[in-house]
């Protein structure tokens, strides 16, 4: 008999490979699937990420007194010493920016939305916004990563590998967590991306997400060879069966069947993917509602469409990101444009997930890394001016399965300068997540380096008024 | 019904149980054991003797040796990451002497692939790779460091050694370019180049990284777990956590790199070659510098001509006064040069009261001399006189000295980002003739204020053009050659440490107590006249007292070669790590280590000899049932291929591998698109373009390695992203391994190769029998003969496109993606 103490997550990992992990598709290796905590409200994620910051005092958080403070310095009363940026630490001044946008009550629900985001403001219904989301990173790359993996530093798994690890896969045919990248119409000199925020860390590699991709193959690899026909690629995966037959009759080990199931789900995917990625059979009057962009690959309205696709068959976590966000300068100018590129496709995917019933058990997030300055950066006034990170206030919001429509949370003092009430840290978003999904943050735990790590690290509270 | 308890009670309570710290068995030094009795019909060596003695117990016994293929496969695996050819497969089985297998071993350790073999293990510990990490990941040069790896694994330098110069090797007394060159091991950290970071937030986060990848590699120790907290189960405070830190904390370095590629502190890096040519060229520029030196000069006795007010300065320069002009000409006239004028030098020299020292006027100290006039007073004429060339010992690029008299008045020399006195020499046709000299310095070029500010002039009467020309020529070689040299980014202290505090919550804006230099209370103390520097922290680690650094080091051995550590949890030997499954054979192979002088290569030779490493790796059911994880060997494991032997094995069996060490990253074919859909625009990673012919053909050991976007290749099969320190890889078993093996470009080429080589047998069975042999090193079956002979028949009538297939259907083989 092995003592405990011995037996370590890997060996425990494959052993447990052999047998039940076969049925789950692609979660070979999963060690143990993690059984909710409770009742999933959610049983899959679309998760919209703004990179780059949007200016939510030009979108959600809507500040009259803004024009009567227009041009005068940020009082140091509200400032209170917290820092800011290198890039406008060395500014002279710090001048309070009003926002030019008209802002009005939509819906029953009166949520103050701007003019930006005509479309999604007809859907204000379905929303629950919150107006005081706060982080603690003032950059972007530790702030993408406090967001989407729960530390600033590198190296953790994402919340999409947390989901996939702990909800696994339901489709034969793809893995639980894709990633799409969408083309943007504000400047290219944005923020970049990377490979970690959709990692797995140290959760077992096949929980990374799989990047859906718009130029090439739309899963890395999935092409044949032209010479290479598909009678020919059955031929060979008939002879690697024989083959993998025979080495485990020879060697006794049963990662060769795992390995030769994944090579059958590899032969499947090839056929699945493009199926997938062909908007051939939507009608019309589908693909209209997400706007003329809808067939350009790539796209934020392209993306929208496949994600609502892929949750159709079993996908439990899709990620769009959309660059572009930025604005230190020009945000007149910007703002619009990215505004334009996200507000019919998100409204288009909430209407068809609602018609589809798809929405009573999906959860919709869309948020950023954190929001940008009430001061300008630049000169106020001037139209070139833009606006600097900002992490003690930003917006998101959420709608669909177990979210509380229509409600409003938080809000911020007359400048939008600091939460005044019901603050919402990004951890508390992503317990919130997990909540939805069925999971207690506090104890959905993977062991790794002697430790219980968690998504939320050490930190963390489930915003129960978000919750229907 | 009992109430739960609070949380933090529930914590403590599972401190106080985990916590027996002092007498935890890492913590306290290995003491070497007798070697136990057991095992004398089958051991080899005493490695064998620890192994058996844990097999009674457990009730079983080991496996029968492993076939000569299956053995060959293994170590050549382990000590090379390569496969064997067919030539040395056929030497070894048809050898019949006793030592035949201590030869092939020899012959491994001894050759370049195993320093390779070994670095890539090294280069997942150390989280090397090619780009920063952050923001617009640029690229970095330290590739030098990781081909000083290379020399000293191929060298067998001594751990001990090998460790303290890659810690410590620029602090070290008459440190070598070489001891210089290791300690950028210390500059594998990601950095950033983010617009607006604060810089102390960055600097703490790079010493985080380099604090807990020594924890992690060298001590075994999740330090990190102490950032923001004393650790929860090891006796490690916060504070130790932080003096830790201080040794790492002073770096010469930005917070922001800049996207430099080699962010200071850095050092030019030639190889041996390059080394030699920059000394040949250096003697050229010293030799020539040194006739130039023998030219005499003379200052000449000036007064200023025109509008520019400029005063003399206490050393005879002339430095202008006043608000500066926008565009200005101006002169200055000698009314009694010396006799036969042959050349002219003209200084441009800094000083303290022009904008960024000068020497010119405008805002960034930069100045553009349009055209340069000398006349000479003839009968009360000025009359011009011919320059036949003009130099200068620098040249902002585009703006060359010799358009200062071209006679266009809109080109001009300039200086930009050189601060420094700078000469320019004008040397005539003629020797002037008799009689006063006045020199024009005219500014009407398109740059505003761009006006020279200080300057002195010299004259000399001997001939030099040809020395001049020399100087200036060698000068210019030696620069335009160093510039091109490799650079690599290495350790250097800031001459006055910077503070380092007990950061509460491992936030950079919360320091608490201020600490000094140290290591951790818990583990043997520094001799009380250590330096507060990383030569002391060296020392310690291979101080006679150290517990953990020898146990980590032949652990991980032992992981290489035996699939697993002797303690299961490589990267923590703390209190929550796992125990060690021998304890008394992991203490004595330590002993062992620091016995023969820390010597790695008598290490792996040890493990490689031992009856253990070379039984067979059949599981039978009473393995399954006693041993499924194969804790007490009494059979080899299977062990899958790392990601670049995975590669390197398709090229070698296709004939394809191009044996050559070290050298530049190498961008392999990938699939279009992967560093353009996440790249910063901008960025000099944005666009990946591909290397072309030989070096597509090199180990994956020298792949290019972007942080941000690794190799696709090598992440499906499970290499790290190189952010972090990490001593055991993962291994999956994904779809996307199947359609990387398949349509991965390299692979595909490499199995059209592989197939082209099988063409060349008799006929179908030979082919296939060709194609085990290769890629497996053994025979196939009459069922496997059956099954690939059935493929060949059903996939077409042309045979090379046939045996492409098969190639690529050996290639997702389980057995090639393992060594058995």
């Amino acid at each position: 008999m092995v003592p405990t103490c011995l037996l370590d997550r890997r060996s425990f990992l494959q052993r447990a490979a052999a047998g039940a992990a076969m049925l789950y598709g692609w979660r070979t290796s999963a060690e143990r699937a993690p059984v909710p905590h409770f009742t999933p409200r959610a049983r899959r994620v679309i998760y919209l990420h703004m990179v780059g910051a949007p200016s939510q005092l030009d979108l959600f958080d809507h500040k009259p007194e803004l024009q009567r403070w227009h041009g005068q310095e940020l009082p140091d009363s509200v400032r209170q010493g917290q820092r800011i940026t290198t890039m406008t630490s060395g500014q002279q001044s710090l001048r309070i920016q009003n926002t030019n946008r008209k802002f009005a009550q939509r819906g029953a629900c009166g949520a103050w939305i701007s003019d930006l985001l005509p479309h999604l403001a007809q859907c204000a219904d379905e929303l629950a916004i919150v107006r005081s989301m706060q982080t603690d990173a003032i950059n972007h790359e530790p702030a993408l990563n406090l967001v989407q993996t729960g530390h600033e530093l590198p190296g953790r798994p994402s919340l999409g590998a947390w989901l996939s690890w702990a909800l696994g896969a339901d489709t034969r045919e793809l893995p639980a967590f894709v990633v799409l990248h969408s083309s943007w119409s504000g400047p290219k000199q944005d923020q970049a991306l990377y490979s970690r925020l959709w990692g797995s860390g140290f959760l077992p590699a096949e929980h990374q997400g799989v990047l859906l991709r718009s130029q090439g193959d739309p899963v890395l690899f999935l092409q044949d060879p032209p010479e290479v026909s598909r009678a020919a690629r059955a031929q060979q995966l008939a002879a690697l069966a024989a083959l993998h037959e025979s080495a485990r009759a020879r060697f006794g080990d049963a990662d060769i069947t795992a390995r030769q199931r994944q090579a059958e789900l590899a032969f499947r995917m090839q056929v699945a993917v493009p199926e997938l990625v062909d908007l051939a059979s939507e009608p019309d009057h589908v693909t209209a509602r997400y706007g003329p962009e809808v067939h350009t690959r790539g796209t934020f309205a392209n993306n929208a469409l496949l994600a609502r696709r892929l949750l159709e068959r079993g996908v439990r976590c899709v990620q769009i990101y959309h660059r572009g966000w930025d604005q230190h300068r020009d945000l007149e100018r910007d703002l619009p444009l990215q505004c334009r590129d996200i507000d019919q496709p998100i409204a288009a995917l909430l209407g068809d997930l609602r018609q589809r019933g798809l929405l009573d058990d999906t959860l919709v997030v869309w948020t950023s890394e954190f929001g940008r300055t009430v001061y300008a950066q630049g000169s106020a006034g001037d139209s070139s001016y833009g606006r600097d990170h900002h992490p003690r206030c930003f917006a998101t919001w959420l709608a669909g399965a177990g979210v509380r429509a229509g409600h409003q949370h938080g809000s911020t003092d007359e400048l939008g300068y600091n939460t005044v009430r019901d603050p919402v840290h990004v951890h508390d978003l992503n317990a919130t997540v997990l909540w939805l999904c069925g999971f207690d943050h506090e104890r959905l735990t993977f062991a790794y380096e002697g430790r219980d790590f968690r998504l939320t690290d050490v930190h963390g509270n489930v915003v129960r008024d978000l919750l229907a | 019904m009992a109430l739960p308890l609070p949380r933090f009670a529930c914590s403590l309570l599972l401190v106080a149980a985990l916590a027996p710290a002092k007498q935890h068995w890492a913590f306290v030094a290995p003491q070497r054991p007798a070697v136990p009795a057991a095992g004398a019909a089958w051991a080899h060596n005493d490695v064998d003797r620890f192994v058996a003695a844990m097999h009674l117990p457990v009730g079983l016994a080991p496996s029968p040796p492993a076939s000569r293929g299956e053995l060959l496969r293994r170590v050549t695996f382990d000590l090379t990451g390569l496969p064997p050819t067919l030539a040395e497969l056929e030497s070894f089985e048809g050898d019949v002497r006793p030592d035949a297998y201590e030869r092939v071993v020899d012959r491994l350790l001894a050759s370049p692939a195993h320093a390779e073999e070994s670095t890539r293990w090294w280069l997942d510990l150390s989280r090397y790779a090619d780009t920063s990490g952050m923001q617009r990941d640029q690229v970095r040069a330290l590739w030098r460091w990781r081909d000083w790896v290379l020399d000293a694994y191929a060298a067998n330098l001594p751990y001990d050694r090998f460790v303290t110069e890659q810690l410590a090797g620029d602090l070290l007394p008459m440190a070598s370019e070489a001891q210089r060159l290791a300690s950028g091991w210390n500059r594998n950290n990601p950095t950033s180049d983010e617009g607006g970071l604060i810089p102390e937030e960055f600097l703490a986060r790079y010493a985080m990284n380099r604090t807990d990848t020594v924890g992690t590699a060298l001590l075994g120790l999740t330090v990190g777990c102490a950032q923001c907290h004393d650790h929860k189960s090891d006796p490690l405070t916060q504070r130790d956590y932080y003096r830790l830190l201080a040794y790492f904390a002073s770096f010469a370095e930005e917070g922001n790199d800049g996207g430099a590629l080699a962010a200071a502190p850095s050092m030019l890096a030639p190889r041996p070659h390059e080394a030699a040519e920059l000394a040949r060229r250096k003697q050229v520029a010293a030799a020539a510098a040194a006739t130039w030196a023998t030219v005499p000069w003379t200052g000449l006795p000036l007064q200023p001509h025109g509008t520019v007010v400029f005063g003399p300065r206490d050393d005879g320069a002339w430095l202008a006064k006043g608000p500066a002009p926008r565009q200005e000409d101006f002169a200055f006239d000698c009314p009694t040069p010396p006799a036969g004028i042959r050349a002219l030098r003209l200084w441009a020299l800094p000083d303290a009261t022009l904008p960024r020292r000068g020497p010119g006027r405008a805002e960034n100290g930069n100045f553009v001399l349009g055209e340069i006039e000398v006349e000479v007073e003839h009968a009360g004429q000025w009359q011009p006189v011919a320059i036949a060339s003009a130099t200068a010992d620098y040249a902002q690029p585009g703006y060359p000295a010799a358009h200062a008299i071209d006679g266009d008045p809109g080109t001009g020399w300039a200086l930009s980002g050189r601060h420094e006195a700078t000469a320019l020499y004008l040397v005539f046709a003629e020797p002037l003739p008799a009689g006063p000299v006045r020199l024009w310095l005219r500014h009407q070029t398109r740059h505003a204020q761009h006006v020279l500010g200080c300057l002195r002039i010299e004259a000399a009467t001997v001939e030099m053009a040809e020395a001049l020309a020399a100087h200036l020529s060698a000068t210019t070689a030696l620069q335009q050659y160093e510039a091109d040299l490799p650079q690599c980014m290495v350790s250097g202290e800031l001459a006055t440490p910077r503070a380092v505090h007990v950061l509460t919550r491992g936030r950079y804006d919360q320091p608490g107590e201020r600490v000094a230099p140290g290591t951790p209370a818990f583990l043997p103390p520094l001799p009380a006249d250590a330096p507060p520097d990383r030569r002391a922290l060296a020392a310690w680690l291979f101080a006679p007292e150290q517990p953990l650094v020898a146990r980590v080091a032949v652990n991980r051995f032992w992981l290489r070669h035996f699939g697993r550590g002797l303690v299961a949890t490589p990267h923590d030997f703390g209190v929550r790590g796992a125990k060690p499954s021998h304890p008394e054979l992991l203490d004595w192979l330590a002993s062992e280590f620091v016995a023969h002088g820390f010597d790695e290569r008598y290490l792996h030779r040890l493990l490689v000899l031992s009856a253990t490493y070379r039984q067979s790796s059949v599981q039978d059911a009473s393995h399954r049932e006693r041993d499924p994880d194969n804790v007490w060997l009494a059979r080899m494991p299977r062990v899958r291929l790392p990601a670049e032997a995975i590669r390197d094995q398709a090229l070698a069996v296709a004939g394809l591998l191009l044996d050559r060490q070290g050298g530049p990253s190498v961008r392999i074919q990938q699939p279009p698109g992967i560093w353009e859909a996440i790249a910063l625009p901008g960025s000099n990673t944005e666009h990946y373009t591909a290397d072309q012919g030989d070096d597509l053909r090199r180990r994956s050991l020298y792949t290019f390695w972007k942080r941000t976007a690794g190799p696709p290749l090598l992440l499906t099969f499970d290499a790290p992203s190189r952010e972090t320190c990490v001593v055991e890889r993962q291994t999956t078993i994904t779809p996307l391994q199947t359609l990387a093996l398949w349509n991965d470009t390299g692979m595909v080429e490499a199995a059209r190769a592989f197939g082209q080589r099988l063409a060349t047998a008799a006929g179908d069975q030979d082919a296939v029998a060709m194609a085990f042999r290769l890629l497996l090193q053994r025979h196939p079956d009459a069922t496997e003969q059956r099954i690939a002979t059935t493929l060949l028949a059903s996939v077409g009538p042309d045979r090379e496109t046939a045996l492409t297939l098969l190639a690529s259907t050996l290639f997702a083989h389980d057995e090639a993606l393992h060594r058995n």
